[in-house]
C-alpha cells in the first residue's frame, strides 16, 4: 500500500494487538462484573469491536460457537431503525431476536455505536446469556412449541438514548424475569464492557488518526483473509457431503431429524449448503440463519486458522446456503432454545464431509457437545433449587492419536461433586469414564462419562437433552461409531430403564438414581489397523473390554497376562477385513 | 550471634542460571554469583556457585533455597511411579478433571495426561457426606488388597484423596494409617494435609502432585543438605514456598507441593521489601528473562494472593502469591505471517539455540537481536554465562527474515520488533491489573530479570505508569528476595458444611485451634515462640454466590464490632474487584484461614558505599543508540559508579553484570539512597 494513508507493518501490528487487547479487556470487565455464573464461569458471552460497516475487527468470544456472530445483531438494528444515520452518540441498543441474531432469547446483545466528532466510526458490543427472561418453564424446556414459552423478545430496543438511560426499559425487564437482580446486574456489566471497548477504540483512533486507523483495519482484515485463503488452498476442489440426525424434535419422539451438509470447494470459495437437513418441526429444535452461519464459520476456522484471534477477514471466502423451510432457518414463532443440538450436529457433519479431502486436519465426530440437564426440586424450607449440569464426553479420534476423554466444548468447567452434594439433595454414586464408549478406530475415539445422581428428596424432577442416540457419533476414514448419549433411571431395587433423549419435568423419587451417560467420540480409520499393543493397553486400563477387543479390533488377548496372542489376532483381523470389504462395519450404526 | 556465623545465603536455582546472594550481617556486605544451572544434578550448580563465591560454609548461619526441581520433575514427567487410593466409583475424577478445553478452535487439543495411570487409580469402599458424617467406614481389607496391587506393580508413592475429607478427614487418616503400618516403604501423601479445601479434583490433583515429586524431592534435599554439611555448614536450610514464605527442609521433603510455584515468588517478595523501603505501597513487579515474564501485583504493601493455579496444566490448590506468566522475553522470535504481517512471539528461541546473535545455530531474529542492532546491548560485553554477541548474525537474520520482506531498513525493522514486543507486555500488565479491579496508572513498576530494565521504560509509558524502579543487581534479585522471607505455614478449614453458619464463640474456638496448629508446625521447624505471629482471614461470599473473597480479620477478640468491620471490608473489596456490592445481602463464611509466620532477620537493602571522591557522573563512553527519534549519542554508565542523589537525563544506558538499563530520550534517571535506579516516565505524548 502506498499513498498518504499507508501504514507501515509495525503500526498495523500495533493496531491489531491494540484491538485484540481491547476485546480481551471487554471480556475481563464483563466477566468480573457480571452477576451470574453462566457468564463468569460458563463463558456464555461474546464481546468485540466492529467497524462502521459492522465487520468484526477483534472479538473475544467466551465459547467458540460465538465466533464473529455479532454483526448480524448490528445489521438487524440498522434495518429496524432505518439506517445508520439514526444512531446517536451515547446510544446503546438491546437485541435478542432468536430469528435474527442469537441462539435463543436468553442471549442478549448490547450494541453501542462509537462516534468520533459526530461521525459513526464503529461499534462496541457485548453479548451475554441472561439467567432468566420469563417463559413457561424458564431455560431448558425441550418441548416448547412457541418462542413465547421460552422468554421475552427485546428487539432493537434503545436502552440508552444519547447517553441517557431509559428507565422504562429496565422496568419492563425487571417485571419479566424471575431473577431481576441478577439480570439487571448483568446489564450493567455489559454496559461497562461496551464502554471500555468504546474508550479503547477511541484511544487507538486518536493515536493513529481515523484514516490511518481505517487503512490499518483494512490491512488487518486483508491479512486475515489471506491467511484463511492459504489454508483453503490446501483443500482440494470438490463437492463433499455427510449427514447425521437428531433423535427427534422433543414432541414427536419417533421421527429423527436429518442434519446434512454439502460442502463445495471451488478454488478460493467454500460453500456450505445445509439443504437436505430436516424441515421445520413442531418442537423447538430450530436455529436461525445467522447463528447457523456462525457455526459454519467456526468449523472453517477450526480447519484453517485455529490459532488466530478471529476477524471478518478469516471468513470472506465462506458462504452458507440455507433453504427456507429448514430447521436452520427459524421463523417466528418457532421455539429455538435447544436449537444448538442441530448446530452441534452440523459441526460433526461438516468435518466428516471434508475428512477424505483433508484427513490430516479433521478428527472424527465428537460426543454431541451440549448435554444440558437441570434437576429441580425444593429444599425442606420450601425454597426452590435448580441444579444445572452439562457433561462433557468423548471427542473424535485424531489423525495421529486417540480422541480426548471426558471433555467439554470450551473453557468451561463442570461443577465438582463435593459442591453438588453440599448444595443439592443428591448424592453421586459414581462418576467415571464409560468403558467401551470410544468409537473404535486406528485412533480410538475418546470415552464419555457415567455420572449417577442418587435423589435424596421427595418431589424432584428434571429436564435433560442428551441427543445423538439414534445417530451416534460416527467415525471417519473407516473408523467406527461410538455408543450414543443415554439417560438411564435406576430404581432402588436395581431395575433400569433408558429414557428418551429429551425429557421435560420427568419425576424422580428418593432412592431413584438418574444416570447421565455421555457418548464417546468416533474412531479415526479402521480399528483393524490399530496397533494390537494399544488395544491390549486399553484392555489393561479398562477402557476397552476383552469382548470388544476381539469382535471390533480383531485382537485376541490372553486374560492371564494381558499379552496379545499374535496368531489368533492375525486370523481375527483377516476375517474382519473380509467382512469390511463386503461393506459392513462391525460397529457403526447406520443413520436412518 | 558471633561474627563467625554472620552470613546468610540465598540460592535460586532456575532453569538456566543458579544465582547465589550472600549477605554478611557483620559487614553489611552483599555479594552475588551467577553460574549455569546443571540440569542433570542441580546440586552441582549450587556447589559451583559456593566455590565461585569462595565461601567458607562454616561461616554461614542460614541457607534459603528456591528450586525449580519440582516443576522440572513434572515437566519432564520423571517423578515417582504413583498410585491413587480414592473413594470407590470416583477413580476417574483425576482424569475427568474440569473437562475444560481452553484452546477453543483447536480440534486436536490435548488434555494434560493424569500423572497416575488408570490401572493405579484404585477405589476404596468408604464414603463421607458433605457434612462430615461417616456414611461408610474404611474397609481395611480393601485398603490392604488395593495397596498390595500397587506395590506389586512397582508403585512407590501413593496419594490418598477421598470425597469430603475437608469436612472430616478420619477416613483418609485411617487409610494412611494402614498404609504406614503395613506398607512402610510407600511414600504417602494425604489430600487434606496438603490442600484442605472443597473440590475433589483440585484437591486430589494437589495430593497426586505431592506424591509424584516427593521421592525425588526427598533425595534432592538430602543431597543438598549433605553437600552443604560436608563443607562445614551446620545451620538451618529453608526452602522457598509458593505462598512467599519458607519452610524447614525436612518439612519440604514431606510436602514438596508447596514449593511448586515458588520459582518466581522470590521476585515478588523482593518487590514487597522494595515497596516498603521506597514507601511505594502499590507496585507491579516485572521479571523478564530470556523466554518469559512473571508479573505480580503488590497492593498496599502485600503481594496479591491466589489459592489455586496450575503446574503444566495440573491444578494445584495451595495458598500462593498470584503470579501471571507471559511467554515473552528476549528470545521471542519475530516473523512474517502472510505477506506483510510482522509478528513477535509467542515462539521463543529459548537459551539454546537462542537468538541469532548467540551464534549457537539460532536462525530466527529475536527481540535480543533487535536490541543489539539498535546499540542498546553492547556486543563487546558478554552475557552472563560467557556468551559473546555477534551483531553481524543479528543483522543478517533481521535483514533476511524481516527487513527485506517488508522493504524496510534493518534498524527500522529492529525498532518495530522491540516496539511490538513491548506492546504485548504492556497489554499483559494492563489485563493483570484490571482483572483485579485496579488501574495500572496507580502503580510503580519494579523491573528486574536479565531483560526487564531494557524494556520497562517503554512498557511503563504505554500503560501510563509514571515511575520505574530498577533495583540493585536486577539479574539476581530473586536470590535477594529469598533473604527477605519469613517462615510461614498456612492452615485452612472449610466451615460452611452442615448447612449452618458458626456463631461467634465457635468461630473464635476454631480460629484458636488453627492458630495453635500453625504455631506448633513452626515451632517444630525451630521457630522461637516469641518470634511467632498469626494472621487470620475468612473466605466470604454473598449467600448464593459461588466465589469467595479472602478478607483479613483484625487482631483481638472476635466480637460484633470486629465482624461488622469485616463485613464492611468485604463489601469494599467486592466493589473494587467486581464493580458492585450488595451491602444488604446476607454474607456467608466459607473457609477460615490462619497464616502462622515465624519472623526471620532481614538483610534490608544494600546501601552502596560512596565510591568516588570527585562526585562526577562521568559516562564510561558515549555511543550511538537508535531510538524512534533517530540515532542519538547516548552516555553509557557503569552501575557501580552511580551514587545516591545522581541525576541523568535520557538517553542513557546503565550497564552491570546480568542486566542493561535503558533510559530513553525524555526519560530521567535518578539514584535513590539505596542505589536503586528511579526512572521517571514522561507523560504520553
Amino acid at each position: 500500500m502506498n499513498g498518504p494513508d499507508a501504514l507501515d507493518p509495525v503500526s498495523i501490528e500495533i493496531v491489531r494487538n491494540a484491538l485484540i487487547s481491547a476485546a480481551v479487556e471487554m471480556s475481563i470487565v464483563l466477566k468480573r462484573t457480571a452477576y451470574n455464573y453462566i457468564i463468569n464461569e460458563g463463558q456464555d458471552f461474546s464481546v468485540g469491536l466492529f467497524n462502521e460497516l459492522g465487520e468484526t475487527l477483534a472479538q473475544a468470544p467466551g465459547l467458540p460457537e460465538f465466533v464473529c456472530d455479532i454483526p448480524s445483531a448490528i445489521h438487524s438494528i440498522i434495518d429496524d431503525i432505518g439506517g445508520i444515520g439514526r444512531f446517536e452518540d451515547g446510544d446503546i441498543y438491546l437485541t435478542n431476536d432468536p430469528y435474527a441474531n442469537t441462539f435463543h432469547v436468553h442471549d442478549v446483545n448490547l450494541i453501542k455505536p462509537v462516534f468520533l466528532a459526530g461521525a459513526l466510526i464503529g461499534f462496541s458490543c457485548a453479548r451475554a446469556h441472561w439467567h432468566d427472561l420469563g417463559g413457561a418453564s424458564g431455560a431448558g424446556s425441550m418441548q416448547a412449541t412457541e418462542v413465547f414459552q421460552e422468554g421475552v423478545i427485546l428487539r432493537s430496543v434503545r436502552l440508552y438514548r444519547a447517553g441517557e438511560l431509559n428507565e422504562d426499559i429496565l422496568r419492563i425487564i425487571r417485571e419479566n424475569t424471575r431473577l431481576p437482580d441478577g439480570v439487571l446486574g448483568d446489564i450493567r456489566a455489559q454496559v461497562g464492557a461496551c464502554k471500555i471497548g468504546e474508550q479503547r477504540y477511541l484511544e487507538i483512533v486518536e493515536r493513529f488518526g481515523i484514516s490511518r486507523f481505517q487503512a490499518a483495519c483494512q490491512q488487518i482484515l486483508e491479512s486475515g483473509e489471506q491467511q484463511a485463503r492459504e489454508a483453503l488452498a490446501r483443500i482440494p476442489n470438490g463437492i463433499y457431503e455427510a449427514e447425521t440426525c437428531l433423535d427427534n424434535d422433543g414432541i414427536d419422539l419417533d421421527r429423527p431429524l436429518p442434519v446434512k451438509a454439502l460442502v463445495t470447494v471451488e478454488d478460493d470459495r467454500i460453500d456450505i449448503d445445509v439443504g437436505g437437513s430436516a424441515a421445520w418441526c413442531a418442537g423447538p429444535m430450530h436455529a436461525n440463519k445467522n447463528t447457523t452461519t456462525s457455526i459454519c464459520r467456526m468449523v472453517f476456522k477450526m480447519l484453517t486458522t485455529p490459532t488466530e484471534p478471529a476477524n471478518e477477514g478469516h471468513f470472506r471466502m465462506v458462504s452458507v446456503t440455507i433453504p427456507d423451510e429448514c430447521i436452520f432457518n427459524a421463523k417466528r414463532p418457532q421455539g429455538t432454545w435447544p436449537g444448538f443440538f442441530a448446530l452441534e450436529a452440523l459441526i460433526d457433519v461438516i468435518k466428516r464431509a471434508l475428512a477424505d479431502a483433508i484427513p490430516e486436519r479433521v478428527n472424527a465426530d465428537d460426543y454431541g457437545k451440549c448435554t444440558p440437564a437441570h434437576i429441580k426440586g425444593s429444599y425442606p424450607d420450601g425454597s426452590i433449587f435448580f441444579l444445572a449440569d452439562t457433561e462433557g464426553g468423548g471427542w473424535g479420534g485424531k489423525p495421529f492419536e486417540d480422541g480426548e476423554n471426558a471433555m467439554l466444548f470450551g473453557d468451561v468447567r463442570i461443577t465438582p461433586v463435593e459442591l453438588l452434594e453440599s448444595k443439592y439433595p443428591v448424592r453421586l454414586t459414581q462418576y467415571r469414564l464409560r468403558p467401551d464408549s470410544g468409537g473404535p478406530g486406528r485412533w480410538r475415539g475418546g470415552l464419555g462419562v457415567i455420572k449417577d445422581y442418587l435423589c435424596l428428596a421427595a418431589g424432584m424432577n428434571f429436564n435433560a437433552g442428551l441427543d445423538r442416540q439414534v445417530c451416534p457419533p460416527q467415525g471417519v476414514l473407516g473408523g467406527g461409531s461410538a455408543p450414543g448419549n443415554r439417560i438411564v433411571i435406576k430404581d432402588a431395587d436395581g431395575a433400569e430403564r433408558v429414557l428418551p433423549s429429551k425429557v421435560t419435568d420427568y419425576p424422580v423419587a428418593p432412592g431413584q438414581t438418574i444416570s447421565f451417560q455421555t457418548a464417546g467420540g468416533g474412531g479415526y480409520a479402521s480399528p483393524s489397523q490399530r496397533d494390537p499393543e494399544r488395544v491390549a493397553h486399553d484392555v489393561r486400563l479398562g477402557l476397552v473390554s476383552l469382548r470388544q477387543a476381539r469382535l471390533v479390533y480383531g485382537v485376541a488377548i490372553d486374560e492371564a497376562d494381558n499379552s496379545v496372542r499374535l496368531n489368533e489376532t492375525k486370523e481375527l483381523r483377516d476375517s474382519l477385513n473380509a467382512i469390511q470389504e463386503n461393506g459392513s462395519l462391525p460397529q457403526s450404526a447406520a443413520c436412518t | 550471634m558471633t561474627d563467625k556465623k554472620s552470613k546468610r545465603l540465598g540460592i535460586d536455582v532456575g532453569g538456566t542460571y543458579t544465582d547465589l546472594v550472600l549477605f554478611d550481617e557483620a559487614s553489611k556486605d552483599m555479594r552475588m554469583a551467577k553460574t549455569p544451572s546443571t540440569p542433570g544434578n542441580l546440586v552441582e550448580g549450587v556447589i559451583n556457585g559456593v566455590m565461585a563465591l569462595d565461601l567458607d560454609m562454616s561461616t554461614v548461619q542460614l541457607v534459603v533455597h528456591g528450586t525449580t526441581m519440582g516443576v522440572n520433575t513434572v515437566i519432564q514427567q520423571n517423578g515417582a511411579k504413583t498410585g491413587l487410593l480414592t473413594t470407590a466409583g470416583f477413580e476417574d475424577v483425576l482424569e475427568i478433571g474440569t473437562m475444560s478445553k481452553p484452546e477453543m478452535y483447536n480440534l486436536f487439543y490435548r488434555k494434560p495426561r493424569p500423572l497416575v495411570s488408570r490401572e493405579h487409580r484404585l477405589g476404596i469402599a468408604e464414603r463421607m457426606t458433605y457434612e462430615g458424617e461417616v456414611l461408610a467406614a474404611v474397609d481395611a481389607e480393601d485398603v490392604r488388597t488395593q495397596a498390595q496391587r500397587l506395590v506389586d506393580d512397582g508403585v512407590t508413592a501413593v496419594a490418598v484423596a477421598t470425597l469430603h475429607s475437608y469436612a472430616n478427614p478420619e477416613n483418609e487418616i485411617e487409610i494412611a494409617r494402614i498404609l504406614k503400618e503395613e506398607f512402610p516403604d510407600l511414600n504417602v501423601s494425604v489430600s487434606h494435609e496438603i490442600s484442605n479445601l472443597r473440590r475433589e479434583f483440585e484437591r486430589t490433583s494437589t495430593a497426586v502432585l505431592n506424591a509424584y515429586i516427593a521421592p525425588p524431592a526427598r533425595e534432592y534435599f538430602e543431597h543438598l543438605r549433605s553437600e552443604l554439611y560436608s563443607r562445614g555448614f551446620d545451620g538451618a536450610v529453608f526452602i522457598m514456598k509458593s505462598n512467599g514464605g519458607v519452610m524447614e527442609v525436612l518439612t519440604a521433603s514431606r510436602t514438596p507441593a508447596h514449593t511448586l510455584l515458588s520459582g518466581p515468588v522470590a521476585g515478588s517478595i523482593a518487590g514487597k521489601t522494595l515497596s516498603a523501603v521506597t514507601a511505594k505501597p502499590n507496585v507491579i513487579t516485572f521479571d523478564m528473562g530470556g523466554t518469559s515474564c512473571d508479573i505480580s501485583v503488590i497492593l498496599e504493601g502485600e503481594p496479591e494472593a491466589a489459592f489455586e493455579s496450575q503446574v503444566e496444566g495440573y491444578p494445584i490448590m495451595t495458598p500462593m502469591v498470584r503470579i501471571t506468566y507471559l511467554g515473552a522475553g528476549g528470545g521471542s522470535i519475530a516473523k512474517i505471517i502472510g505477506e506483510r504481517s510482522l509478528r513477535v512471539g509467542p515462539e521463543s528461541a529459548g537459551a539454546d539455540p537462542g537468538p541469532a546473535c548467540y551464534n549457537l545455530g539460532g536462525e530466527h531474529p529475536t527481540v535480543t537481536d533487535a536490541n543489539l542492532i539498535l546499540g542498546r546491548l553492547d556486543p563487546r560485553s558478554a552475557l552472563a554465562g560467557g556468551i559473546a554477541l555477534d551483531s553481524d548474525l543479528a543483522a543478517a537474520a533481521i535483514k533476511k527474515h524481516i527487513a527485506d520482506r517488508l522493504g524496510m531498513s534493518v534498524k527500522d525493522a529492529a525498532l518495530g520488533i522491540v516496539e511490538i514486543g513491548c506492546v504485548k507486555m504492556a497489554y499483559a500488565i494492563r489485563e493483570v491489573t484490571i482483572e483485579q479491579g485496579l488501574d495500572p496508572r496507580d502503580f510503580t513498576l519494579i523491573s528486574f530479570g536479565g531483560a526487564g530494565p531494557m524494556h520497562t521504560p517503554f512498557i511503563a509509558a504505554m500503560v501510563g505508569i509514571r515511575q520505574v524502579i530498577v533495583p540493585w543487581s536486577p539479574g539476581t534479585l530473586c536470590g535477594w528476595g529469598m533473604l527477605n522471607t519469613d517462615l510461614r505455614h498456612d492452615v485452612v478449614q472449610v466451615v460452611d458444611y452442615g448447612g449452618r453458619q458458626l456463631n461467634q464463640s465457635e468461630l473464635a474456638d476454631l480460629f484458636d485451634r488453627l492458630e495453635a496448629q500453625g504455631r506448633s508446625t513452626l515451632i517444630e521447624q525451630g521457630v522461637d515462640a516469641n518470634q511467632l505471629r498469626t494472621n487470620r482471614s475468612i473466605d466470604m461470599r454473598y449467600k448464593g454466590q459461588e466465589h469467595t473473597l479472602t478478607i483479613p480479620l483484625a487482631s483481638g477478640p472476635i466480637d460484633d464490632e470486629m465482624l461488622s468491620n469485616l463485613r464492611l471490608l468485604y463489601n469494599q473489596t467486592h466493589e473494587r474487584k467486581y464493580a458492585h456490592a450488595s451491602p444488604d445481602e446476607p454474607v456467608e463464611f466459607v473457609n477460615i484461614r490462619v497464616e502462622a509466620v515465624g519472623e526471620l532477620d532481614k538483610p534490608g537493602l544494600f546501601v552502596p558505599k560512596a565510591m568516588s571522591a570527585n562526585g562526577a557522573t562521568a559516562a564510561v563512553e558515549t555511543r550511538q543508540v537508535t531510538f524512534k527519534e533517530g540515532d542519538l549519542p547516548t552516555g553509557v554508565y557503569s552501575r557501580e559508579q552511580l551514587e545516591p542523589g545522581m541525576e541523568i537525563d535520557g538517553p542513557a544506558i546503565v550497564t552491570e553484570v546480568g542486566a542493561t538499563t535503558l533510559v530513553p530520550p525524555e526519560f530521567a534517571l535518578s539514584v535513590d539512597d539505596y542505589g536503586n535506579l528511579i526512572i521517571d516516565v514522561p507523560e504520553a505524548g
